[in-house]
Formats: C-alpha cells, sequence, structure tokens
C-alpha cells in the first residue's frame, strides 16, 4: 500500500515539474529582486521589513496558484485521459490514489517553498540586518497552511469540475482568513441564530490566520515550539479529515470504461 | 505591388494603433490625477481594511506605504497638499501596527510639514502604543522635547524610557543623562553617568562617562559648601 502511494506521489511529482511549475519560482526569484533593487528609493528606511513582507506574502501566493491550479484539475485530467482506469485497474485502492495525489503535489509544494526560501533568506542576507533564521517558522507555517488548502482542493476535485474546485478552494481560502472576524461580527448580533451560526461557521471552516504569523516573524518575534506543534496538529487533523471524507466520495463515484 | 502595398499598410496600421496606445495613456494618465485624489476620499478605514487584505496585511501596509511616500514626495515637489495625510497614515498602522518607521516619518511630518508639535508627539505615542519595546519612538519624542521644547524635564524622561528598551544603545541613555544634567536633576544626571559607565562596553563612552561623573560631582561638592545659589568664584579683578 504505502509504495503504491509512493509511486503515485512520485508521478504526480514528475507530472507537475513537466508542467513548468517552477517557472513560477523564477517569477519568485525576479519579485524578490525587484522588492530589493527597483523599490529601494522608495522604503524610506523599511527595506529589510518590505523585503521580507513581499517575499512570505508572494510565496504564500504563488503557492496557492499551483494547489489551486494543478491540483483542481488533477483528477479530472486522468479521467479524461482515462488513464485512472488503468491505474485502478492494479491493485490500487481509490483512497490511495487520491493520498498518492495529494503528496505528489505536497512534494511539488515543499520543492517550491524550499527554492523559494533559499531565494528569500539570500535576498535577504544582501540587505544588511535582515538576515534571520526565525523565518524558517513563517516558511514551516505557509507549508502547514498550503498542505491544508491542498487537501480542501483534493475534497473537491472528486465531486465537482476544475473550474469549481478551484472557485470553491478559493472560496475556503478567502473564508478561512475570515471566520474569526465573521465569528466576532456575529457575538456583536442580537440574534441568538445569528451568534449560532457565525459560531457554527467559525468551527466549520478552517481558521488559516492559525498559519500567519508573517507580521510577527518579520518584526522580529520568533514562533513559538508551542504555535508551530499547535498549527502542527491543526493542519494535520483538517487535511486528514478532508481526505477520508474525499476517500468516501471517490470510492462512490462511477468512472468511464471502469 | 500588391503584397507592397498589403506590408505598407499594416506598418501604418501598425504605427497609428501605437499612436492611439500612447495618446489614450496620456489621457488616463491626465483623469488618473483626480481620480488618485477620489479613491483616497473613498478609501476605507478601520477593520474592513484590514479584513479585506485576506490575511496579507503587512504586504497591504507596504503598498499603501508606498502611496504614501509618493504622495508625500508629490506634496515637496508642489503637486498637492496633504489633505488625505491622516487617512494614508491610519490605514498603514491599522494593517502593520508594528510599522515603526511609519510612526516616525508620519510625526516628522507633522512636525516640519504641519508644525503640529503635539500630533507629532501624539503620533509617536500611538507607535509605542503598539510597540512598547522600541527604542526609537520614545527617543524622538525625548528629540522633540529637548531640540524644539528645550524641556529637558520631559525630554529625560522620555530618553530614560528609550533606554529601558530592549534594542536601546548607549545613545538613549547618554542622551538622557544629558538632559538631566541640562534640566538641573544633577544627582538623576550622576546615577545615570555612573550606570552607564558600568554597562557600556565602548571606550570611548567610558571615557565620556568618566568624565561627566567627575564635573558633575565636583558641582554638587561646591553647591554642599556654597549652598544652591552658588554661580561659580568671583573673577579676580
Amino acid at each position: 500500500m504505502t509504495s503504491n502511494i509512493m509511486t503515485l506521489a512520485g508521478s504526480t511529482f514528475l507530472e507537475t515539474v513537466r508542467d513548468r511549475i517552477f517557472y513560477l519560482v523564477a517569477l519568485f526569484g525576479f519579485i524578490m529582486l525587484a522588492s530589493t533593487a527597483i523599490l529601494s528609493p522608495l522604503t524610506v528606511g523599511a527595506q529589510g521589513k518590505i523585503m521580507a513582507d513581499v517575499g512570505l506574502a508572494s510565496m504564500v501566493i504563488f503557492g496557492l496558484l499551483v494547489v489551486v491550479f494543478v491540483g483542481s484539475s488533477m483528477v479530472r485530467k486522468e479521467l479524461d485521459k482515462g488513464t485512472i482506469v488503468t491505474i485502478l485497474s492494479k491493485p490500487v485502492g481509490r483512497r490511495e490514489y487520491l493520498i498518492g495525489k495529494f503528496l505528489g503535489l505536497n512534494l511539488t509544494l515543499i520543492s517550491m517553498l524550499a527554492v523559494m526560501g533559499l531565494l528569500f533568506l539570500l535576498m535577504l542576507f544582501l540587505a544588511p540586518g535582515s538576515f534571520s533564521l526565525r523565518f524558517l517558522g513563517a516558511f514551516y507555517l505557509t507549508f502547514l497552511e498550503l498542505t491544508l488548502i491542498n487537501a480542501v482542493v483534493v475534497f473537491f476535485s472528486t465531486s465537482v469540475s476544475p473550474v469549481l474546485a478551484a472557485v470553491f478552494t478559493l472560496g475556503v481560502f478567502t473564508v478561512g482568513h475570515l471566520s474569526q472576524s465573521i465569528r466576532d461580527f456575529g457575538q456583536l448580533q442580537d440574534g441568538v441564530f445569528q451568534r449560532q451560526m457565525s459560531e457554527l461557521v467559525y468551527y466549520l471552516t478552517p481558521n488559516l490566520e492559525v498559519f500567519n504569523l508573517r507580521g510577527a516573524v518579520v518584526h522580529g518575534t520568533a514562533v513559538s515550539g508551542e504555535h508551530l506543534v499547535m498549527a502542527t496538529v491543526y493542519s494535520l487533523a483538517w487535511s486528514i479529515l478532508l481526505l477520508v471524507v474525499a476517500g468516501s466520495i471517490f470510492s462512490r463515484k462511477e468512472l468511464r470504461g471502469e | 505591388m500588391k503584397s507592397r502595398t498589403k506590408t505598407l499598410f499594416r506598418g501604418l496600421a501598425v504605427v497609428v494603433l501605437t499612436l492611439v496606445i500612447f495618446l489614450s495613456l496620456r489621457e488616463y494618465d491626465g483623469q488618473q490625477e483626480q481620480a488618485d485624489q477620489q479613491e483616497r476620499l473613498y478609501f476605507p478605514s478601520g477593520k474592513f481594511l484590514v479584513e479585506s487584505t485576506l490575511g496579507f496585511r503587512e504586504a497591504a501596509a507596504d503598498y499603501l506605504w508606498f502611496r504614501f511616500i509618493q504622495y508625500y514626495g508629490a506634496y515637496s515637489m508642489g503637486q498637492n497638499d496633504l489633505r488625505y495625510f491622516d487617512l494614508l497614515i491610519d490605514g498603514i498602522t491599522k494593517l502593520d501596527p508594528q510599522f515603526v518607521e511609519a510612526y516616525f516619518f508620519a510625526s516628522l511630518v507633522r512636525w516640519s510639514s504641519f508644525g503640529d508639535i503635539d500630533g507629532s508627539i501624539e503620533m509617536l505615542k500611538r507607535g509605542i502604543l503598539a510597540n512598547p519595546d522600541k527604542a526609537k519612538l520614545p527617543f524622538q519624542i525625548g528629540f522633540i522635547y529637548y531640540v524644539i521644547e528645550h524641556d529637558y524635564k520631559r525630554a529625560g524622561h522620555w530618553f530614560e524610557m528609550a533606554g529601558r528598551c530592549s534594542d536601546a544603545t548607549d545613545k538613549e541613555s547618554r542622551f538622557a543623562a544629558f538632559a538631566r544634567y541640562k534640566g538641573g536633576d544633577k544627582r538623576v544626571s550622576l546615577a545615570l553617568w555612573k550606570n552607564l559607565y558600568e554597562s557600556t562596553d565602548s571606550p570611548h563612552m567610558k571615557e565620556l562617562a568618566l568624565k561627566m561623573i567627575d564635573i558633575i560631582t565636583g558641582k554638587i561638592e561646591i553647591q554642599k559648601i556654597y549652598g544652591k545659589d552658588f554661580i561659580g568664584p568671583i573673577p579676580e579683578i
């Protein structure tokens, strides 16, 4: 079972590499360079901060783009080409297939974040007084956030079309960053129903602000070990839950040619 | 011949279209000046601004910072007034309350362009509330009291506060000791110089502290003997 998953993960990773996903990394490098060289006259004493902000935000945005656009069409592509039937005709379970796809995309994410992280640290190294290893904590939290989003996109890709899967995943990303405010807003309402609904929305959607300590890290606060453990548990719990539900949906799905 | 005419026609079309694009852009730039001001007029504030950035608060604050710098640059060149100054600064500091440079620069503008010393100090105090551990902000308040208001006691208080911050250097303590001395608190100043002498690693600072300790100790001794109103020895005629 494990070897099947690993083989699928490996082939998914190679597929994304063949799709020239890493061009985005080059674009990231360009943005980092631009934020240093072109924008420096406008930073007025905040060059290190702005470089770090732009770099960390770009990592999330590029990671999100890859996860959403590659992940949403991943299953559909194989359904259309009919290769999924070939794969599933071998002793590979549908759940294994989904987990393999999920891990393959996560492997792409890890490689991308590693290269972008190195570029980021290199650029900070060139700006006096900006380099710090505390950014590793922010990279890790970004990876956890994108892992969760990866599980969300896998979940949607098993049940709806690629376009809808991408739209719904972006919706989850948006709500995930607003869920705390939705709850706070609900608490201000007079009606008990509104308060309970906002509470429900808060618990039914992943709170992605858990992974957003970029500002604090840029301003010199290191992410605590306790928070890293909590965020890891939170991301893993959501990812496993979504993959289990996605597996159940996918197991019942009728595939052409099967 | 026919193909030649076609090529000529295509070339002409490219030139005309390029010209149209260029002129449209010029027209757009003209409209943009007014639109820019309107954009700032309807600029969201408060919690909505924070929420609308979807977790990219700091990057959004940086974007506004660029806009602010350009806006101030245009003011310096006489192209606009500063009526949206507060709006932009509020936006930046709401999005990123730890953006120390924004408070610092805004305080400088308040002081230098509006002549509003109280507003300048208020801006710095707002920054201190969000960043109690950054020496730069209380130091700047001390600097304003020292240089502009000549209120050395208050200046000393703020310099001391800056000296207690985690990122403080010898500079804050040195200014505190000088301000206390100028404000007439010789004993406090002496204590601050002694403290600086013990804590600093810089030989130059140790030398300065020792010199000041000697001067202040001497003055205190003279005051002890001749009283508080003693103004110095009578010069020989």
